[in-house]
């Protein structure tokens, strides 16, 4: 048992350290310049409830490290509930998931060309003017 | 019939991991397929009871399901939903779960209109998709009940999110028309006038769920009812109400759950009350806690419950004639099937996501009656001490 749990604990901690080092910006196509959103607000959005914006989440496929990132500072789950949670969404009729692009270019192309769709990416991307960062986690 | 169903599907499902292609079928069209499907062995280590069917032997046929789904986007803002389900166990047939028409006038309302699972405690409506959850089996003590499994009506779900929390308001209303098997049972129920309430307040990391579900239930065991009758038309009134499955039934629920990337807490307190003489009126809790190490979790579970029934009538005297012995013979038999009872389960499992759709499970179980009557297990002989361990392993898949 120790030697399984010493490993996945150490390569946690790393996980954690290296996380330090990122941080994610959430951008989005709209004209309403003025929206600045909470972190509880993005986990929301992301997990398909309601805000009182026309905002459409659009999200990068499991195996993405942005993705992990944002799972890990943002919603708070790791992406086997996250894949849980929507298999319980899906099956009772309650909620949507996310679309998913592939790529963080090709996330930021789509939302240059979709009004109302928003989606998260690692902050060191350059954002394209007419684009509006509504959270950012340092 | 069910298990060469349950077969075939075995077999599209390796075919399918075989492939490693998911089988969604038309994703940018209006119809969309999925589906989900559970392979469960379990036995128990106990050669003088059984336990939902398992016995000291490993059985797969118990709790392994299969569930197909399809959506069709009618228009943009109404869609279809039909659900089947086939299952190897006995306790429910196999068939139509869902089957529903969805209106979504705003992004915040929707509403169902159709058959649906009744969202009674937290994880009735999805039962049945053991993807979504860490156990194998869900806490005993808690999730028992076999009163308001579907409903035939209209659902109204609104949420709003703030700053800092979001707010999910449910209702109800609808009937329900199905035959169920219950530890072995045949039952005929009929809900009427089935109507709930499920708040759910999501902060932070907290999800807290209260609800009340309520219903004019019917149920009609075929030997009972007919014994009932007898004893009514001899006029015994008061043994036969006593025996009625007529009546209001009642659930109330609370739970807590927090939960983030390292580890999680759930604790969920259920409450039943009915008139009916089969369905006890039953306390139940459970709580549960657990890590996670991506890909692995692990957890422990801890879930009681205590049931009342209704009091025997002491209404037929004894000793009159050898007809009203009989009669008063048959009565003390029925009444002395149930009693009341308090159990009590603990258990242990892990749980690990081999891919994102894909995940294998295994619990073990002590499980426990406490003291009065036989709460769990059936088939007991009298060697039986009351306590058996319960192992199960599951394979859970979503497409």
């Amino acid at each position: 048992m120790k030697t399984l749990f010493f490993p996945l604990i150490f390569s946690a901690f790393i996980g954690v350290h290296a996380s330090a080092n990122n941080s994610i910006v959430v951008v989005a196509n709209t004209d309403n310049k003025q929206i600045q959103l909470s972190r509880q607000q993005v986990r929301n959005l992301f997990m398909g409830n309601a805000l009182p914006y026309d905002l459409e989440a659009i999200a990068l496929p499991p195996d993405n490290q942005t993705r992990v990132l944002f799972n890990t500072r943002v919603v708070g789950l790791t992406e086997s509930r996250i894949q849980s949670y929507w298999a319980q969404m899906r099956f009772t009729g309650r909620k949507k998931e996310p679309k998913e692009i592939g790529t963080e270019r090709a996330i930021l192309e789509y939302i240059l060309h979709n009004p109302g769709s928003v989606g998260y990416l690692p902050s060191g991307i350059s954002i394209p003017d007419g684009l509006t960062i509504l959270y950012s986690a340092l | 019939m069910i298990i060469k169903l349950f077969q075939s599907t075995l077999i599209a499902i390796c075919v399918s991991l075989t492939l490693t292609s998911v089988v969604y079928a038309d994703d940018d069209g209006n119809v969309r397929f999925s589906g989900f499907a559970r392979v469960v062995a379990g036995y128990i280590d106990e050669e003088y009871a059984e336990f939902n069917g398992y016995e000291d032997r490993v059985s797969l046929e118990q709790q392994s399901l299969f569930g197909m789904q399809a959506d069709y986007q009618i228009i943009d803002n109404v869609s279809a939903t039909a659900q089947v389900i086939g299952r190897t166990g006995d306790d429910n047939k196999s068939g139509i779960e869902w089957l529903y028409f969805t209106y979504a006038p705003t992004k915040a309302l929707k509403l169902k209109l159709g058959r649906q699972r009744t969202p009674v405690f937290s994880y009735s409506d999805f039962s049945d998709v053991g993807f979504a959850y860490e156990w194998v089996s869900l806490p005993q003590q808690v999730y028992q009940q076999f009163l308001f499994p579907n409903f035939d009506g209209l659902h109204a779900q609104y949420e709003y999110v703030s700053k800092s929390t979001s707010l999910n308001f449910e209702s109800y209303y609808g009937e329900l028309d199905r035959e169920f098997t219950y530890q072995g049972d045949s039952l005929d129920v009929k809900v009427s006038n089935m109507f709930g309430i499920v708040s759910t307040l999501g902060y932070e990391s907290w999800t807290f769920r209260a609800s009340f579900h309520q219903g004019d239930a019917d149920v009609t065991q075929q030997e009972l009812s007919a014994f009932s009758d007898i004893l009514r038309n001899v006029g015994f009134t008061q043994s036969a109400d006593s025996l009625s499955n007529e009546g209001v039934g009642r659930f109330y629920q609370l739970s807590a759950f927090y939960e983030n990337v390292d580890y999680f807490f759930r604790s969920e307190v259920t409450r039943l009350r009915t008139e009916l003489f089969l369905a006890p009126d039953s306390n139940g809790y459970f709580i549960s806690g657990g890590m996670h190490f991506y890909p692995f979790s692990i957890y422990t579970s801890l879930s009681r419950d205590t049931n009342k029934y209704s009091a025997d009538i002491a209404e037929i005297p004894i000793g009159v004639n050898a007809q009203l012995d009989q009669l008063a013979l048959g009565y003390q038999q029925i009444v002395g099937q149930i009693g009341n009872n308090s159990t009590v389960s603990y258990s242990v499992g892990g749980r690990w996501d081999w891919k994102d759709n894909l995940a294998f499970k295994a619990q073990a179980t002590l499980l426990k009656e406490r003291d009065g009557y036989h709460g769990l297990f059936t088939a007991r002989d009298e060697m039986f001490g009351g306590k058996a361990m319960f192992y199960q392993l599951a394979l859970e898949w979503v497409f």
